[in-house]
C-alpha cells in the first residue's frame, strides 16, 4: 500500500473527481488499493449499491462507481482512474527521490563533520576511535572496530560499541577481509566469529607496508549496497588522515631520538680532550670525527709529569650508538689507566683494558682496536703498545712514510693474552700519525678506497707543518677524495711531531 | 653477499663472497649461532670470493670463535685474498684466527 498515504495530500482532486460522478447520477465514489478502501466520497460513504468498476493495472488503484451502470460511462471512468493513478504514482516517485536525497545529503553532511574533525586530530588511536564511532552512528548499526597492522608491530584494535567484543574476534574478522578483500560484506551464516552478526568492512588506504581495515557491526536487517558505499567513502578519505598521523607520530618520535642523539653526542664530544697540552720538544694535535651523531673512534692525550706525553688511539668495532657506548666505557678505563696506573711499559695499559672489559665486550660480541703511546721528550723515545690499530705511519725527513704494523691482537678477544711494547727512537722533525681505519677505507663516489698508500702520500706532503696542519691536510685529502660519497665509518688520528 | 652453505664431515663450511661488510653481518652472525646452537663447532670459513673485509664483519666472526672455542670447538678461516689479509694483518687478528691457504688443508687441520 503506496497510495494510502499520499491521497490525503490529495483529497481535493479526488472529491472533484467524486463530486463529478455524482452529478452524473452516482450515489457514492470509492478509490480502492490492491482490494482495500483508501477513500471514500461522500465521507464514510459505505457501499450497499452496485457499482461500475473500472481498475488501473498500472497502480493497482480500483474505481467503484456506485448507483451507476451503463457500460457507456466506462472509458470515461478508466481515463479518469488511470489520470489519477499516474499523478499519485508521479508524486511517490518524487517522495522517493526525496527520501534519498535527504539521505545521500545527511550522509554528506556527516562525512563533511568527520573530515571537520579529523582535521584536528593528531593522534592515530584517537583518529582510529573517532572514526568508529562516526562510521556505526552513520551507517546505523550496533558498533564499528579498526584493525591496523603496522610492520614489526602487534596489530593495533579499537572498537567502538557499548559491550566491546574480544580482539581476537575482531582480529579473525579482519583476517576473513584480508583474504577476501573483494568483498565487503560478511554474514553470520558463514563464518564470523561469535558476537558478529553481519559485517561490512573496507580497506583503510593508510600506506603500502599497512594492512588498515574499518569494520562497522550488527545492523538490524543487513548492510546493504549504499552502506557499503558510504563505508568505502569514509575509509578512502581517513586513508590519508591516518598516514598523516603516522607520520606525524614519526616525526614526533625521529625528534625526540634527535633530541637524545645530540645530547649523546655533546657527552662524547665532552669525553675527548677539550684542549691539547702544550709539550716541550713535541707538537701534539688530535681530532675525532664520528661517521654518525655518536661513535665508536676514541683518542686522549695527556701531559703527565714524571711520564711524558701519554697519548691513546682506539677503534670499537661498528659505529654508531652500540660501539658509543661501549666507546665511553673503554675510554674511560683507558684513560685512567694511562695517566694514573703504574706501569713498566704501555702493553700494561692494553691488557689492564683487555682484562677489564673482555667479558663486556664478550658479551655484545665487539672488540677494540687500541693504541697507546708515552713519549720522553728528553730522550725523545717513543715506547708505545698497539693492539689492532692500523693505520700507524710513521714518517722522518730522512725517508719515506713507513707504515708500523699492530704487533697484537685487538682489546676483548682473548682471555690472559700477553701484549708487548715497543720503542722507537725519535728525532726532530719526525712525525707519528696514529690514525683509525676511517681513513684508508674512505670511498670516492667510484666506490675506490684511499689505501694506505695515497695516506703515505698525504703524510709526506705536510710532514713539514705543523702537528695541526697535518691533521687539516689529512681531513681535506680525505674529503677531496670521497667527494659526495658519505662518510661510512669514525675517523680519528693523533699526530705527534717532534720538534 | 652470496652465502653457500655445505659441510665436510662434522665440519660446517660457509662460503662467503662479495664485499663483507656490516649490511652482510647480520645473516652470517646468525649462521654462526645456528651452527653453535646446533652443537657444530667445527666450522671452517672460506673467503677465497670477499675481496673486503670491514670491522664490523671482524667481530662477527670473532663472536663465533669465541663461541666456538666456549664449547670446544674451533672456528677457521681459508683461502683469505690479499686485500682481506691485509686487513687480518693491520688489525693483528691474523693471531686470532688460525688461516689456512686452502679448503682441504682447513678440513684436514680439524679432523
Amino acid at each position: 500500500m503506496i497510495f494510502a498515504d499520499l491521497l490525503p495530500l490529495h483529497r481535493q482532486e479526488f472529491e472533484a473527481l467524486a463530486t463529478a460522478w455524482l452529478r452524473s447520477g452516482a450515489v457514492g465514489v470509492r478509490l480502492l488499493e490492491k482490494g482495500q478502501v483508501i477513500g471514500a466520497y461522500p465521507d464514510g460513504y459505505m457501499a450497499v449499491s452496485p457499482a461500475l468498476v473500472v481498475s488501473d493495472p498500472d497502480s493497482g488503484l480500483e474505481l467503484h462507481l456506485h448507483g451507476l451502470n451503463s457500460a457507456a460511462l466506462h472509458p470515461g471512468a478508466d481515463l479518469q482512474l488511470r489520470l489519477f493513478g499516474r499523478m499519485l504514482r508521479a508524486e511517490h516517485e518524487m517522495e522517493t527521490i526525496t527520501a534519498s536525497l535527504v539521505e545521500t545529503q545527511d550522509r554528506l553532511v556527516a562525512l563533511y563533520d568527520l573530515a571537520r574533525a579529523t582535521r584536528r586530530i593528531f593522534e592515530f588511536n584517537d583518529l582510529l576511535d573517532l572514526l568508529t564511532a562516526e562510521s556505526s552512528r552513520l551507517l546505523e548499526a550496533n558498533g564499528a572496530f579498526a584493525v591496523v597492522y603496522l610492520p614489526g608491530q602487534a596489530p593495533i584494535v579499537r572498537q567502538h560499541t557499548q559491550n566491546p567484543l574480544p580482539e581476537s574476534h575482531l582480529l579473525a574478522a579482519a583476517t576473513l577481509y584480508r583474504q577476501d578483500p573483494g568483498r565487503h560484506t560478511f554474514k553470520d551464516s558463514e563464518t564470523l566469529p561469535a558476537g558478529l552478526r553481519n559485517v561490512v568492512m573496507s580497506l583503510l588506504p593508510v600506506r603500502d607496508q599497512v594492512f588498515a581495515c574499518l569494520g562497522v557491526f550488527n545492523k538490524a536487517g543487513q548492510f546493504s549496497a549504499p552502506d557499503s558505499k558510504l563505508l568505502k567513502a569514509i575509509t578512502d578519505q581517513a586513508g590519508a588522515k591516518l598516514d598523516n598521523a603516522l607520520l606525524y607520530q614519526e616525526v614526533i618520535l625521529r625528534a625526540r631520538l634527535d633530541a637524545e642523539m645530540n645530547l649523546a653526542r655533546q657527552v662524547q664530544t665532552a669525553l675527548l680532550p677539550q684542549s691539547l697540552p702544550t709539550f716541550e720538544g713535541a707538537d701534539v694535535h688530535g681530532v675525532s670525527i664520528p661517521a654518525l651523531q655518536v661513535g665508536g673512534d676514541f683518542f686522549d692525550v695527556a701531559a703527565m709529569p714524571g711520564r711524558g706525553l701519554l697519548f691513546l688511539v682506539g677503534d670499537v668495532t661498528g659505529k654508531g650508538l652500540p660501539a658509543a657506548m661501549l666507546m665511553s666505557m673503554t675510554h674511560t678505563v683507558a684513560r685512567s689507566a694511562v695517566r694514573y696506573m703504574p706501569f713498566d711499559g704501555p702493553h700494561q695499559v692494553l691488557e689492564r683494558l683487555n682484562k677489564d672489559l673482555l667479558d663486556d665486550y664478550s658479551a655484545v660480541g665487539m672488540f677494540t682496536t687500541a693504541f697507546v703511546g708515552m713519549l720522553d721528550p728528553t730522550a725523545r723515545k717513543l715506547s708505545f703498545a698497539n693492539a689492532g690499530q692500523s693505520p700507524v705511519l710513521y714518517a722522518s725527513p730522512a725517508h719515506e712514510p713507513i707504515l708500523l704494523e699492530a704487533q697484537d691482537i685487538p682489546v676483548g678477544i682473548f682471555d690472559q693474552y700477553a701484549y708487548s711494547s715497543q720503542t722507537l727512537a725519535m728525532a726532530p722533525g719526525d712525525v707519528l700519525v696514529v690514525m683509525t681505519d676511517g681513513f684508508n677505507e674512505a670511498r670516492a663516489e667510484n666506490e675506490d678506497m684511499f689505501g694506505i698508500e695515497r695516506l703515505k702520500k698525504t703524510l709526506k706532503d705536510h710532514m713539514h707543518l705543523s702537528a695541526q696542519e697535518i691533521t687539516a691536510g689529512f681531513f681535506k685529502a680525505i674529503s677531496d677524495f670521497s667527494g659526495n660519497h658519505p662518510q661510512d665509518d669514525d675517523r680519528t688520528l693523533v699526530v705527534l711531531k717532534i720538534t | 653477499m652470496e652465502m653457500l652453505k655445505t659441510s665436510s664431515g662434522n665440519i660446517a663450511v660457509l662460503q662467503l663472497k662479495g664485499r663483507f661488510d656490516a649490511h652482510e653481518v647480520v645473516p652470517v652472525g646468525a649462521w654462526l649461532q645456528e651452527q653453535v646452537d646446533a652443537g657444530r663447532v667445527q666450522i671452517i670459513i672460506n673467503l677465497e670470493a670477499v675481496n673486503f673485509i670491514d670491522s664490523t664483519a671482524l667481530s662477527s666472526l670473532v663472536r663465533g670463535l669465541k663461541h666456538c672455542r666456549e664449547k670446544g670447538g674451533e672456528l677457521r678461516l681459508c683461502c683469505l685474498q690479499q686485500p682481506v689479509r691485509v686487513i687480518f694483518e693491520l688489525t693483528r687478528l691474523d693471531k686470532a684466527f688460525t688461516i689456512h691457504a686452502t679448503q682441504p688443508e682447513a678440513v684436514d687441520a680439524l679432523q
